[in-house]
């Protein structure tokens, strides 16, 4: 009997399975990022160029699309892996199913969050967000794409069976979400104010930790209920 | 020496509370290759899915005396791989997932030995229906389990690898393997190993 390979190696294969599907379908991928650089281009146009007024509702702005964006594909989160049977893989594989759920959205939130994360200066530029704040605005961007990731994954799984999913994605996550929204801006509107982000960051910190620990647990066992009825 | 590997006792699948089959007893032991058969809907797949702790529907007993996760491999009905992406790279996350770390040469090597290997770069989705069954043998065989559940494992197959795929049958459990599958043609290679199981409606 060969030994089993370790969670590490199985992680750096399933996030470069997940790259490599991103490179085979480029438009499903870009299709978040190219819908947030569209709104951005439009609040200028529809609202006022006035850089002072921009500059006041940029961050909030940027925080509501980036959780807009996240809800395009997330009803199909788990689709294609369920429908090609990959999950019911999972169900007799030696790993922990929850682990195998861990492992797909860790790798979700490592090429979608990080790359909206990198995707902000540019979107700053376009609303005239002073660039004192742009580091703050990455910073929450990139802890709470990673909370949004789970809560999203978690909708997915419990609608995986429902018609016209999306909408039901939209109603499950968002109540999830705004805590994530609210503290995000807190520490955005503290920093500007020259206060002590600490408290918000710390609340963000702790939410991420929190869904890391728990909704893969409850995701696998959504999905196992998914799957015996 | 043949020691046991799944008692079974009673067993019948259940849909809808009411039982599928009339209850089955076998113990499947190393070097048997027991054959399900019985008519369309009569509870083959739903079976190997108990026996894979995949379905809870079902009475009776069903005792595996070796680590499922760890000795048993399933070729099932589902496809078990992503169109979007060749046959190296789906067989190597699919190992990973059962704990087996693939080196490329044994990649090429399994794609070899199931004629794939020329379309090793080609999207597993625009193979055809018999180049996929091919990939799904090729997945079983690449866990190296003692014990395969095998769901139809000739679909799709021509006549020439299917004399191949049973050839492989036949010696995996000359060498000590246990296999149990369902299919509707009859095997041709019947040696000592072969036991026929027929499944009677309820």
């Amino acid at each position: 009997m060969t030994s089993l390979m370790t969670l590490r190696q199985l992680f750096w294969l399933a996030l470069r399975r997940e790259g490599l599907l991103v490179v085979q379908k480029p438009s499903q991928a870009l299709q978040p990022l190219l819908f947030l650089t569209l709104i951005m281009a439009l609040f200028p146009l529809a609202i006022s160029p006035d850089q002072n007024l921009l500059a006041t509702i940029a961050a909030g702005v940027i925080w509501i699309a980036v959780l807009l964006a996240s809800y395009l594909a997330s009803d199909a989160f788990f689709a294609e892996d369920w429908q090609s049977g990959i999950i019911e893989q999972w169900r007799y594989a030696p790993y922990p199913l929850a682990w195998c759920v861990q492992i797909k959205i860790v790798a979700h939130w490592l090429l979608y969050g990080v790359s909206i994360t990198l995707m902000a200066p540019l979107l700053a530029l376009l609303l005239a967000l002073p660039w004192s704040q742009v580091p703050i605005l990455m910073l929450t961007l990139f802890l709470g794409s990673a909370i949004i990731a789970y809560s999203n994954a978690l909708a997915a799984a419990l609608t995986l069976r429902a018609r016209s999913a999306a909408v039901l994605v939209l109603l499950i996550a968002l109540p999830l979400q705004i805590p994530v929204v609210i503290f995000a801006m807190a520490a955005i509107h503290l920093q500007a104010g020259g206060e002590s982000i600490l408290v918000p960051l710390a609340f963000l910190l702790s939410l991420w930790l929190l869904s890391a620990a728990l909704l893969p647990l409850a995701i696998a066992l959504a999905l196992q209920i998914m799957m015996t009825i | 020496m043949s020691t046991p590997l799944l008692n079974v006792t009673q067993l019948s699948c259940l849909i809808e509370d009411a039982p599928l089959f009339q209850p089955i007893d076998f113990v499947l032991h190393t070097g048997m290759l027991l054959h399900l058969q019985g008519a369309n809907g009569i509870g083959k797949t739903s079976l190997l899915r108990a026996m894979m702790g995949l379905s809870a529907h079902y009475q009776g007993r069903l005792e595996w005396q070796v680590p499922l996760r760890l000795s048993v491999g399933y070729l099932g009905h589902l496809a078990g791989f992503h169109g979007l992406l060749n046959p190296q790279e789906n067989l190597r996350y699919f190992a990973a997932m059962h704990g087996r770390a693939l080196t490329a040469s044994e990649i090429e090597q399994i794609l070899r030995h199931v004629q794939l290997w020329p379309y090793a770069e080609d999207a597993l989705g625009q193979l055809s229906a018999g180049q996929k069954q091919r990939f799904k043998i090729a997945q079983l065989l690449s866990l190296q389990r003692s014990v395969w559940i095998m769901d139809e494992p000739f679909t799709s197959l021509d006549r020439s690898t299917c004399l191949w795929l049973e050839q492989q049958m036949c010696e995996h459990v000359q060498q000590g393997g246990a296999i149990v599958f369902t299919s509707h043609q009859t095997f041709a290679a019947v040696d000592l190993h072969y036991h026929a199981l027929n499944l009677v409606a309820a």
